[in-house]
């Protein structure tokens, strides 16, 4: 096993910036509130409106609405980080949210497949797309933000001409009682969504191949000289966000009982948002699975609560864009005091 | 026999006085209790009589509109002579909406059938500076006229003034107020959405039996849904007084995103606001998802508009809360749409509110959706007949 290979234990999981050693110089302090900046931002949050509104905030059907209603953003940006974790853009996540819901729904609802088979045969054309964007992007060497512009573009325009440009209905009663099936009070698609933060977890910051994953996204010609598989792996990134942001789009039109042919494209920007949020979170400047489940959560409990008050609307994307810009530049800043400190 | 003694007088006396001074203190306190109430207590039985009359009046309205509708158009004609071979420049917000589409597929052979018009669309894309170029090429190309559909006609003033330079007329399409030519437009043609307004509140009304408590989900990025969700809240007002709406805007871009939390937390702060009532079911979708999945569909009733083909079947799903579904006939619309462009193109008086049919569909008649045409669901189609009619050749 090259050195590599070695799985990433905590603070280790630095190393490819040349953290580790600063990481000790520093003071603890400062450390902690990089790492953990966006989780307390979150409990101070919570802190914050769980005073502001004491009897209705901290209670459980709170809870139930943090988690239950917002799995779709969480899948689309676990799957979106597969890709920004090897330094690729995949602007066609939204569009294949929406065409993943459109297909499953068309094959289940109108033509009558049994509903195993529409979701296996989407999740296999969403794998196929994330194929097409990886052979355009990793092997003929387009730059990927630009063939997933023009492949989301595509996708849109499939999703329209599937449905016919409706809203389509008719998915199973049990395949929509399936998604809206609950467990301890919160739907089963969010614990699906909580598998797969721990599953990317785990591959991201325990395996040999989450590590390769981190050293391709640092610097793709070192990697290279160093003998990685870095077309196979920039590749596998985005063909699992195709995939996963696919299967996110059946979860949505579980959820809804029909499927909107357009809807998938407002997930976009909010995921790229919690995306790169995450990434300023646990394992600063790096995109990791528990980052994002916080930062989504964050973005969640900080909009709820807002609502909780009374406002909706554009309060919501102050504070959407506002905490981005915030955790960003404070961590930014941050990084740039410690290599000072170097 | 000797009568009570005159010591036990004194006593008497004293008890006669302190009753007498207890009856004084009671009919004093009752008065003055009755004087500070009388006008709560009055207001408050006017307040529940005006409440009781508003429920009655919402209750008629509601099922007027649960008939199919009737014929309340124009009858003035219009001379199609001269017509054929104009040109209308058809300057579609987005041809990806799909009634958006269907209203411009409908005009272009309208217009051409009837009028020998010929009717370009330009597909916008959502895009103001799309909406610009369309406006550039008719004058380019010197059409006779520009339909602008679904844009707010405030934010084409320069375009506006610049055709009219060029002797082309501008008619607007859907911008809330039916026959409102506030913009500098020659005609706006367009469903009363501040009826369907009303009609919302009065079922709101209706079916809370005066006593309800809801929110209003307006999304202002459209220019019809201010129009709409004021009519909401005026008309809750005026029939039932004692009912509370609150308003909240949430846009296009968020409606995915925010509509199901905003649902949830409405509940969770105010378990008594059980009346949701989104400006479009379009926008009520994610959140009927929600509401699914929260397992809430009996504890809340949403009540929506547009009766989109896809969404308005979940009236035959208590789980999802959708109780009303409002439609407005889109082929009728078409029709209208026609008629404007042979009047501004003939010279003659537009047409300041055609009464486009709108049908309520709730619990009680939702075995009327079937399929996905929704043209049937309507159970009128007269107006064909009538608009031909009024057009002569």
């Amino acid at each position: 096993m090259s050195k590599i290979d070695e799985p990433v234990k905590s603070e280790a999981a630095t190393v490819a910036k040349g953290g580790a050693s600063r990481l000790g110089r520093l003071p603890q302090v400062t450390q902690r509130l990089e790492r953990y900046g966006v989780l307390l931002a979150w409990v101070g949050v919570a802190l914050l409106f769980s005073i502001l509104l004491p009897k209705t905030f901290p209670t459980w059907p709170t809870v139930r609405l943090i988690f239950g209603t917002q799995t779709v953003i969480l899948f689309a940006t676990i799957g979106l980080m597969f890709s920004l974790a090897v330094g690729e853009f995949d602007l066609s996540m939204g569009s294949m949210v929406g065409f993943g819901g459109s297909m499953m729904t068309v094959l289940n609802g109108t033509n009558h497949w049994p509903a195993w088979a529409a979701v296996l045969a989407t999740l296999a054309t969403s794998f196929l797309f994330g194929c097409i964007n990886a052979f355009l992007a990793v092997y003929i060497g387009v730059q990927s933000i630009i063939i997933t512009l023009g492949t989301g573009t595509l996708l849109a325009g499939l999703s329209l001409a599937i449905t016919g440009g409706q809203v389509v209905t008719g998915i199973s009663t049990s395949l929509v009682n399936f998604i809206s099936t609950q467990f301890l009070g919160i739907p089963l698609p969010f614990y699906f969504a909580l598998l797969l933060t721990v599953v990317a977890w785990f591959i991201l910051q325990q395996t040999p191949l989450g590590r390769r994953m981190i050293f391709v996204q640092e610097n793709r010609e070192v990697a290279r000289l160093a003998g990685l598989k870095v077309k196979r792996i920039r590749a596998g990134g985005l063909i699992a966000t195709a995939t996963i942001a696919g299967f996110a789009g059946m979860v949505l039109a579980g959820t809804n009982g029909a499927a909107n042919p357009q809807a998938g494209s407002y997930y976009l920007l909010p995921a790229f948002a919690a995306a790169f949020l995450g990434s300023t979170a646990i394992i600063p400047g790096r995109f990791n699975a528990i980052g994002t489940f916080v930062a989504v959560y964050f973005l969640v409990t900080g909009i709820t609560g807002l609502q909780y008050l009374g406002y909706a609307g554009w309060p919501e994307q102050v504070f959407y864009g506002g905490s981005l810009v915030l955790a960003v530049t404070i961590s930014h800043l941050v990084g740039r005091h410690q290599i000072k400190g170097n | 026999m000797r009568r009570a003694t005159p010591i036990a007088r004194p006593d008497a006396g004293s008890r006669s006085r302190k009753k007498s001074f207890a009856a004084l203190s009671l009919t004093v306190g009752i008065a003055v209790t009755a004087s500070v109430l009388a006008p709560v207590v009055s207001a408050s039985a006017a307040s529940s009589t005006a409440t009781s009359a508003g429920v009655i009046r919402a209750t008629a309205v509601v099922n007027s509109y649960r008939k199919p509708p009737v014929w309340k158009g124009p009858s003035a004609t219009v001379s199609l002579k001269g017509l054929a071979g104009k040109r209308v420049v058809y300057i579609n917000v987005s041809s990806g909406i799909p009634v958006l589409k269907y209203w411009s597929d409908h005009v272009t052979a309208l217009a051409l059938k009837y009028g020998g018009v010929k009717v370009e669309v330009v597909d916008a894309k959502g895009s103001v500076d799309e909406a610009n170029k369309g406006f550039a090429m008719a004058i380019a190309t010197k059409a006779d006229a520009v339909l602008l559909q679904a844009f707010p006609a405030s934010l084409f003033q320069k375009q506006i003034a610049d055709a009219h330079a060029a002797g082309i007329k501008v008619i607007t399409g859907n911008t809330g107020v039916p026959g409102d030519v506030s913009g500098g437009q020659d005609a706006e043609v367009s469903f009363d959405y501040a009826q369907v307004g009303r009609i919302q509140a009065d079922w709101f009304v209706m079916d809370s039996k005066g006593k309800g408590k809801g929110l209003v989900v307006s999304s202002n990025d459209v220019p019809a849904s201010p129009t709409q969700a004021n009519a909401i809240v005026a008309e809750a007002k005026k029939n039932c007084p004692t009912c509370n709406l609150i308003t909240k805007d949430v846009q296009i871009p968020q409606w995915q995103t925010s509509i199901p939390t905003l649902f949830q937390s409405t509940i969770n702060t105010d378990p008594t606001r059980t009346y949701l009532l989104p400006i479009y079911d379009g926008q009520s979708l994610p959140g009927l998802g929600a509401i699914r999945a929260a397992g809430a569909g009996s504890k809340v009733s949403v009540g929506t508009f547009n009766a989109t083909p896809g969404i308005v079947e979940s009236l035959n799903d208590p789980k999802s809360g959708l109780k009303l579904d409002i439609g407005g006939n889109n082929e009728w619309w078409a029709y209208a749409g026609t008629d404007t462009i042979f009047r501004v193109l003939s010279g003659t008086a537009p047409i300041k509110n055609y009464n486009i049919g709108l049908r309520v569909f709730d619990t009680s008649n939702s075995n009327l959706i079937k399929g996905t045409d929704d043209g049937p669901w309507y159970g009128y189609t007269g107006f064909r007949g009538r608009f031909t009619a009024l057009w002569k050749k």
